[in-house]
C-alpha cells in the first residue's frame, strides 16, 4: 500500500502525454511500477516522440472558473423562437423603460432586449454628480440586468451586439445566432462626439456609459495622493462638461474647462445665466479657456498631459476628458435601408420608415429634432408601450426642458421652440443672489423659460403655464438681450 | 429546396453571387473530392491533387487582396469556398483552413522576401501551407506555455522545441510557428518554416479518431536557423491584433459547410423516413433557418477583418462558438435522421459526427472560447 501511494505522475509539456509510474509504459516496455528517473533516456512520449526532457511532475491546476461570468458570455437564445416577440435592441434606458412600459400594459408578450453591455441598469444622469454624492461607480448600478429581467419577466441577452438585421425575414442577426421578431424597436441610443487630436496622446476619456464612467474613476483614482493633485483639463462646457466640471471642482480635483464658444452652454443658456454659471464655477476654483480649442494633446512631464490651445496657451492635466456632444447610433437603422436624417427618422409613432421597426430615445429624430433627455425618453416609451400593445398612440413631445445639474448652480432650462425664438424675448422676472426666473415671451405669450438656484425648483408651475398669455405686469419686466 | 435558395440568392446578383462564383469549385469537388471522401477519413489519404487543382481555381486567394484579381479581402469569399469543400469532406475543408491561414500570415506579414517567394505560391497551392498557432493561442489565453524558444544568431534565430500535432504538412510545406525569444529583450516573435529547413524533422502521431487524411504531424525544432527575412512579426502583439479576427472567421467554413452537409444527409434521409424522422428534434427547416443566421452574421463580420477593438473580437469568438454548438446539433441529429444507415462504417452521418467534434475541440474549442468570451465581459 505504501509502495502504490507515492507512485508519481509525469506529464509530456509537448502533447499532454501522462506518465503514471504506477501503470507504467507496457507498450514501449516500462513495466508497471517503473519510476520516472529509472526510464532510459531512449525512451519516447508515445503519444509525439519527444524524450524523458520533456517530462515534468504532474502538478494539477486548480480549476478556475468565474461562474457568473461564464453564465452570462455563453447562454444564448433559450429555445423561445417566439415568432411574434418584442425584440429591443439597446439596454440603456430608452431600453429598459419600453420593457418596463410594455410589460405593464402586456404581461404576456415575449419581450426581449439584447445588449452589448451586462445590462445593468443605472441612471445615467447620476455620472454627473456621482462624487458629491460620495457615490462609487459600482453603487450606481441600481439593479442588475439579470435581476430586473427576472423582475420583469423578460428575456435579456446582454453582451450581444447586433450585426445586422433581415427585413424580409424579420431576424436580428448576431454572433450568438438569428433572433425572430414580431416588432422591432431600435434604443441604441448615442455616443459622444470624439474628435482626433495631433499629439500622439492617447484618445481623452469621455464619459457616456458606466463602464466608461469607470474608467474616469479609475483615471482620477490612479494616483495614490489627494484629488487635488490630480488636474483634470474637460473639453467642451456644454451639459456634460460643465456638470462634470462642477462635479470634480466640488471633490477638490483642479478643473480647467476648454470651450469654443465665448461661455459654457451656449445656445441654451441667456447670456445672464452663462455668466452666473461661469461664476459659480469660477467659486469653485475652475479655469477657464472659452473661444479656445485645442490642438494638441502630448505627453507631459512627469505623467501628465500637455493640452495646446489654438492661442498658444497650454494646460497641464493628469485626466483629460472630452464631452463635445453626441453622436446619435445610425449605423444599424442605415446599414437595414431605414431613413435617417442626424438621427434614426420617425412619424409620430415613433415608427421608422419599416411597419415593424420603431425607434426611441438619443438615437432618433422626431420632429426633425435630436431629443437626447431623459424626459423624453420616458414618454416615447411610454407612447410607445400603447402602440405595441395595440393601441396606436402618438408621442406628444414634452417642453423640453434641460436640467443642468450643476449643484454650484442648478439650472431648469425651456428653450423656445424654433419658430418662436426669433419673435421674442427674454425677460427677468426675479433675479436676485439666490438665483433668476427668466421668461421668453413671443406674442404676448410665455414661449419659454430658465430658472436658476433656488428658483430652479418652480419649473413645474412655468412649465404648466407655457403658452398662457403673460400678465401685463410681467410684459413690462427687465428685458434682456438675448 | 435547398438548390432552390441558391438559386434565389444568384438571382439577387447574378453576376457575381456567391453560387457563381463557387460554381466551379462545386464541381471540381463532386468529380474530384467525393470519390475520395471515405478514404481520406478512414485511410488518411491525403487529398494533394484536389488541394492543387482547387488552388488554381482560385479557392484559396479570395482573402489575399495582393493576390486576386479583385484586389480585396474577401474573407467571406474565402469561408464559402471552405464551405463547399467542408460540406463534403470536412477533412479538405480543414487542411484547406490552414491553406487559408497561411498565407493570411504572410499577406499580412512585414516580409517582402515572404511575400515574393511565398505568397504567390501558397495562394495557388502550388506550395501548401499550415498553422502552427494552436500553442499560441492557447498562450495568450493563458491555457499553456510557449513551447518553442529562439536564440538570436548572427543574421537570424535558431528555434528549438517541439510543438505536437500540426496539420497539412509535408516534406517541403510552409508553416507559421510562434517562439520565445531568449536574447536580452526576451518576446514572443513569428516566423514562416518551411518543413526541409534544416533541423526541422516530422514524427508521426497516434492515430485519431477522424481527419486522419489531414497529414498531421509532430514537429521537432532541433536548432532550426530562421533568417530575419522570414520573421514575419516583430513585435508580434500588433501583428496579431491584426490577424486573430481573420484567423477565427476562416475557420468558419468548416463549421457551415458541415452543417450544410448534414441537412443534405437529412434531407436525403427524409426520402424514405420523413414520416418518423419529424419526431426529432432540429428538422431540417430549423436547421436551415439557424444556418442562414449563421451565414449572414459570419459573412457581415467578415466585411471588417481588420477591426482589431475587443469587442468585435468578441464577436468573433461567439461566432465561432456558435458554429461549433451548430455542428454539434447538426450532426447529431443527420445521425439520428439516417438512422441504423447512418450508423455504418462508410456512412456519411457518423463521418460527420466525428468531423463535427473536431470543429468543437480544434483550437478555439468550446471551453477555450468561452473562458476568453468569460474574461473579455468580466469587468
Amino acid at each position: 500500500m505504501s509502495d502504490t501511494d507515492d507512485f508519481k505522475r509525469y506529464i509530456c509539456k509537448v502533447c499532454g502525454y501522462i506518465y503514471d509510474e504506477a501503470k507504467g509504459d507496457p507498450d514501449s516496455g516500462l513495466a508497471p511500477g517503473t519510476r520516472f528517473e529509472d526510464i532510459p533516456d531512449d525512451w519516447y512520449c508515445p503519444d509525439c516522440n519527444v524524450t524523458k526532457a520533456d517530462f515534468t511532475a504532474l502538478e494539477p491546476r486548480a480549476a478556475e472558473t468565474d461562474t457568473t461570468a461564464v453564465a452570462s458570455a455563453w447562454s444564448g437564445p433559450d429555445g423561445g423562437n417566439d415568432p411574434d416577440a418584442v425584440v429591443i435592441i439597446g439596454g440603456g434606458m430608452a431600453g429598459w423603460a419600453l420593457a418596463e412600459s410594455l410589460r405593464e400594459r402586456d404581461p404576456r408578450r415575449t419581450i426581449r432586449l439584447i445588449t452589448a453591455d451586462s445590462g445593468d441598469y443605472y441612471s445615467k444622469p447620476r455620472l454627473s454628480n456621482a462624487i458629491q454624492r460620495e457615490v462609487v461607480p459600482a453603487d450606481l448600478v441600481e439593479e442588475t440586468g439579470p435581476a430586473r429581467a427576472a423582475r420583469l419577466g423578460i428575456e435579456l441577452m446582454p453582451f450581444l451586439r447586433v450585426l445586422d438585421v433581415q427585413r424580409e425575414r424579420k431576424r436580428v442577426i448576431t454572433a450568438r445566432g438569428g433572433i425572430p421578431y414580431g416588432q422591432l424597436v431600435l434604443a441604441t441610443g448615442a455616443r459622444p462626439r470624439q474628435m482626433a487630436f495631433a499629439g500622439g496622446a492617447e484618445a481623452p476619456l469621455v464619459v457616456n456609459h458606466l463602464d466608461d464612467y469607470r474608467r474616469l474613476r479609475a483615471a482620477l483614482e490612479a494616483r495614490d495622493t489627494a484629488p487635488d493633485q490630480t488636474r483634470v483639463a474637460i473639453i467642451g462646457a456644454g451639459l456634460v462638461g460643465c456638470e462634470l466640471a462642477d462635479d470634480l471642482s466640488a471633490g477638490g480635483y483642479p478643473v480647467a474647462l476648454v470651450e469654443c464658444a465665448p461661455g459654457p452652454l451656449s445656445g441654451l443658456l441667456p447670456p445672464v445665466l452663462a455668466d452666473d454659471l461661469r461664476t459659480a464655477l469660477d467659486a469653485r476654483g475652475v479655469q477657464w479657456h472659452t473661444g479656445a480649442t485645442v490642438e494638441r494633446i502630448e505627453a507631459g512631464a512627469q505623467d501628465s498631459l500637455r493640452l495646446s490651445l489654438a492661442g498658444g496657451e497650454t494646460i497641464a492635466a493628469e485626466v483629460v476628458i472630452s464631452a463635445l456632444g453626441l453622436v446619435p447610433n445610425r449605423e444599424l437603422a442605415e446599414r437595414i435601408g431605414l431613413a435617417c436624417n442626424d438621427g434614426i427618422e420617425v412619424d409620430a409613432f415613433l415608427g421608422t420608415t419599416d411597419p415593424a421597426i420603431h425607434a426611441l430615445g438619443d438615437g432618433c429624430e422626431f420632429d426633425g429634432r435630436l431629443r437626447p433627455y431623459v424626459e423624453t425618453l420616458r414618454g416615447q416609451a411610454a407612447a410607445l408601450a400603447r402602440t405595441l400593445s395595440g393601441e396606436p398612440t402618438a408621442y406628444q413631445p414634452d417642453a423640453g426642458i434641460v436640467q443642468v445639474k450643476t449643484a454650484s448652480l442648478p439650472l431648469n432650462v425651456c428653450p423656445p421652440q424654433q419658430n418662436d425664438a426669433g419673435a421674442g424675448e427674454w425677460v427677468e422676472i426675479v433675479g436676485d443672489s439666490a438665483g433668476r426666473q427668466l421668461e421668453f415671451h413671443a406674442g404676448g405669450r410665455l414661449a419659454g423659460f430658465a430658472l436658476s438656484g433656488v428658483h430652479a425648483r418652480g419649473v413645474r408651475e412655468l412649465e404648466r403655464r407655457l403658452g398662457e398669455p403673460v400678465s401685463a405686469r410681467d410684459e413690462h419686466r427687465t428685458r434682456l438681450a438675448s | 429546396m435547398l438548390q432552390t435558395r441558391t438559386d434565389e440568392q444568384a438571382g439577387v446578383s447574378p453576376a457575381a453571387g456567391p453560387a457563381d462564383a463557387d460554381a466551379p469549385l462545386k464541381a471540381l469537388v463532386e468529380r474530384d473530392l467525393a470519390p475520395l471522401t471515405a478514404r481520406i477519413d478512414r485511410e488518411g489519404v491525403y487529398p494533394e491533387e484536389f488541394l492543387r487543382e482547387a488552388g488554381r481555381l482560385g479557392a484559396f486567394n479570395r482573402h489575399l487582396a495582393s493576390q486576386n484579381a479583385m484586389a480585396s479581402t474577401d474573407i467571406a469569399g474565402a469561408i464559402r469556398a471552405t464551405e463547399v469543400i467542408s460540406a463534403e469532406c470536412m477533412t479538405t475543408g480543414f487542411v484547406a483552413w490552414c491553406q487559408n491561414a497561411c498565407a493570411w500570415y504572410v499577406e499580412n506579414s512585414a516580409s517582402e522576401v515572404l511575400k515574393r517567394e511565398a505568397l504567390p505560391k501558397l495562394a495557388n497551392a502550388e506550395a501548401l501551407g499550415a498553422t502552427a498557432l494552436s500553442n499560441p493561442m492557447k498562450w495568450f489565453a493563458n491555457i499553456e506555455d510557449l513551447k518553442l524558444t529562439a536564440e538570436r544568431v548572427d543574421g537570424g534565430y535558431v528555434v528549438s522545441g517541439a510543438l505536437p500535432w500540426v496539420s497539412n504538412l509535408g516534406k517541403d510545406h510552409y508553416f507559421g510557428a510562434i517562439f520565445r525569444t531568449t536574447d536580452g529583450n526576451p518576446r514572443p516573435l513569428m516566423a514562416l518554416i518551411n518543413c526541409a529547413d534544416p533541423g526541422f524533422t516530422l514524427t508521426a502521431c497516434p492515430e485519431f479518431t477522424a481527419l486522419e487524411g489531414s497529414r498531421t504531424f509532430g514537429c521537432h525544432f532541433d536548432r532550426v536557423f530562421v533568417p530575419d527575412a522570414h520573421i514575419l512579426a516583430d513585435p508580434l502583439p500588433e501583428y496579431i491584433r491584426r490577424i486573430r479576427p481573420g484567423f477565427v472567421l476562416l475557420q468558419m467554413g468548416m463549421g457551415l459547410g458541415l452543417i450544410d452537409g448534414c441537412i443534405q444527409t437529412m434531407r436525403e434521409a427524409n426520402e424514405t423516413l420523413a414520416h418518423v424522422n419529424g419526431y426529432l428534434d432540429d428538422q431540417v427547416g430549423e436547421l436551415e433557418e439557424a444556418l442562414e443566421d449563421a451565414r449572414s452574421a459570419c459573412y457581415a463580420l467578415a466585411e471588417t477583418p481588420f477591426d482589431d477593438s475587443e469587442a468585435f473580437f468578441a464577436d468573433v469568438l461567439q461566432m465561432r462558438l456558435t458554429g461549433s454548438e451548430m455542428s454539434l446539433r447538426a450532426s447529431q441529429s443527420a445521425l439520428l435522421h439516417c438512422g441504423a444507415r447512418g450508423y455504418k462504417a462508410d456512412a456519411a452521418a457518423q463521418r460527420k459526427l466525428r468531423e463535427s467534434y473536431f470543429v468543437a475541440i480544434v483550437t478555439p474549442a468550446i471551453k477555450h472560447l468561452r473562458k476568453e468570451l468569460a474574461r473579455i465581459h468580466a469587468h
